[in-house]
């Protein structure tokens, strides 16, 4: 028999962040590579976000792609500039990073 | 070196910290634990009184008694063991577990936000609860139970508007599946009560809402945000589950309400702490829960709080001014 609590599970849409960065040991930061350029992940802007998803896109998934799996759904009917918020917001709030037992 | 930030890579909140750090020019070392193992080598040597972390990535030393704040967030450890069973991989992560207790421990005369014991201490969501009622605190009725019969009585004595929610995280993690347990509003009846005696269900009556409120205490200091929760169907019950940001405002608690967050971190020993209200239709803030290690950064992203300069500032200062 199946607790009822679990009735309510959902699938977690983490790790879909669209934008490639990676940690940089010298900054002790995240960092992104927009246009030859290095800069914290934190950052990042409407037109990091411009130029590195076109070239995601034309990579490996079409726009449309992008926005959804970011979990972004009603996200399609925004201005291109407010993605980076959705981004940093997405990856910042709770339940985006693990939130199991703290060490 | 006198402040150590502990975490892991995949943290983008330590990152926030980070900036800010780096920006009052202060000394700090980022700590992330799951390269212990990897890139990051230790040595505890007891005869000497030498606690020592050498990061090779960076080339650098730190003498861990030389720390005087430390900013805990999210450490991880090593996962990546390759040719061992996997009760062997249970032995080593216990092993680096300890490890990292030791360093806590090692730690122990240092500034932190926050200690793990207090985290840990103040995680409990019914101990919240009992701290909230002692304060005074206003909280929506609640009730803890598998007994089906109790569970469906409440159920009815709500009128039949609960909801049901986790006691201790949403988070349902295992080895091929990941999920999420969200706040939800539940219909108890024959067909489902008998399955609540398997695993107990935290219930409690469902309360038409203004929005939600998160207050981030750092020290002496509140961050209050008014989220706009009520605008999203999808955010209605549980503003987490949007995944479209939502509007947010900033808030000015009332006086009493203030003061009873500093009570509740005070007596769990808090510098730091996320708490959780519903401002109902008539004003009232109704307390949810603390969250001794909760998110924050999106809140200063979308307000323009300064919650990392205050968390730097109190880091740097070492005590709560």
């Amino acid at each position: 028999m199946k607790p009822l609590i679990l009735d309510f599970k959902l699938p977690r849409n983490e790790d879909q962040n669209p934008v490639n960065y990676s940690y940089d040991p010298f900054e002790s930061l995240n960092v992104i590579c927009a246009d030859g350029t290095k800069k914290p992940f934190i950052d990042l802007d409407a037109s990091d976000v411009e130029i590195m998803t076109k070239t995601k896109v034309e990579r490996e998934r079409d726009d449309d792609q992008f926005l959804t799996e970011l979990g972004t759904k009603t996200e399609m009917t925004r201005e291109r500039d407010d993605r980076h918020d959705v981004i940093l917001e997405m990856m910042t709030k709770t339940f985006t990073v693990r939130e199991r037992d703290d060490r | 070196m006198s402040i150590l930030i502990i975490t892991s890579k995949i943290d983008i909140t330590s990152d926030f910290v980070i900036k800010s750090l780096k920006l009052k020019k202060l000394s700090f070392y980022r700590l992330n634990t799951e390269d212990i193992g990897k890139t990051i080598k230790i040595t505890f040597d007891f005869s000497s009184n030498k606690f020592l972390i050498f990061d090779e990535q960076v080339n650098r030393t730190i003498n861990l008694l030389d720390v005087k704040s430390v900013y805990f967030r999210r450490p991880e450890v090593n996962d990546e063991l390759a040719d061992i069973s996997p009760g062997e991989r249970n032995f080593v992560r216990s092993e680096l577990l300890f490890v990292l207790e030791g360093i806590y421990k090692i730690l122990r005369k240092a500034f932190w936000i926050n200690t793990v014991h207090a985290i840990r201490n103040a995680e409990n969501k019914v101990f919240q609860l009992l701290l909230a009622k002692d304060l005074q605190l206003q909280t929506p009725d609640s009730l803890i139970t598998n007994v089906p019969a109790y569970a469906r009585s409440f159920y009815q004595k709500q009128q039949a508007s609960c909801i049901i929610k986790p006691i201790k995280s949403g988070l349902v993690e295992g080895v091929n599946e990941e999920g999420v347990i969200f706040t939800n509003k539940i219909q108890i009846d024959a067909d489902n009560a008998e399955r609540i005696n398997i695993c107990p269900v935290y219930l409690q009556n469902l309360i038409e809402k203004r929005g939600d409120v998160r207050v981030t205490l750092i020290g002496k200091k509140l961050f209050v945000a008014l989220i706009h929760s009520q605008t999203s169907d999808e955010a209605k019950i549980d503003w987490r589950k949007s995944c479209v940001p939502l509007k947010h405002t900033a808030l000015e608690l009332p006086g009493e309400i203030a003061q009873k967050c500093f009570d509740l971190a005070a007596i769990l020993n808090l510098n730091f702490a996320a708490i959780d209200f519903i401002l109902d239709g008539n004003g009232n803030y109704i307390f949810l829960e603390i969250n001794p290690n909760g998110q924050w950064a999106w809140i200063e992203k979308q307000l323009d709080f300064k919650i990392s300069d205050e968390i730097t500032t109190l880091l740097a200062d070492g005590q709560v001014n």
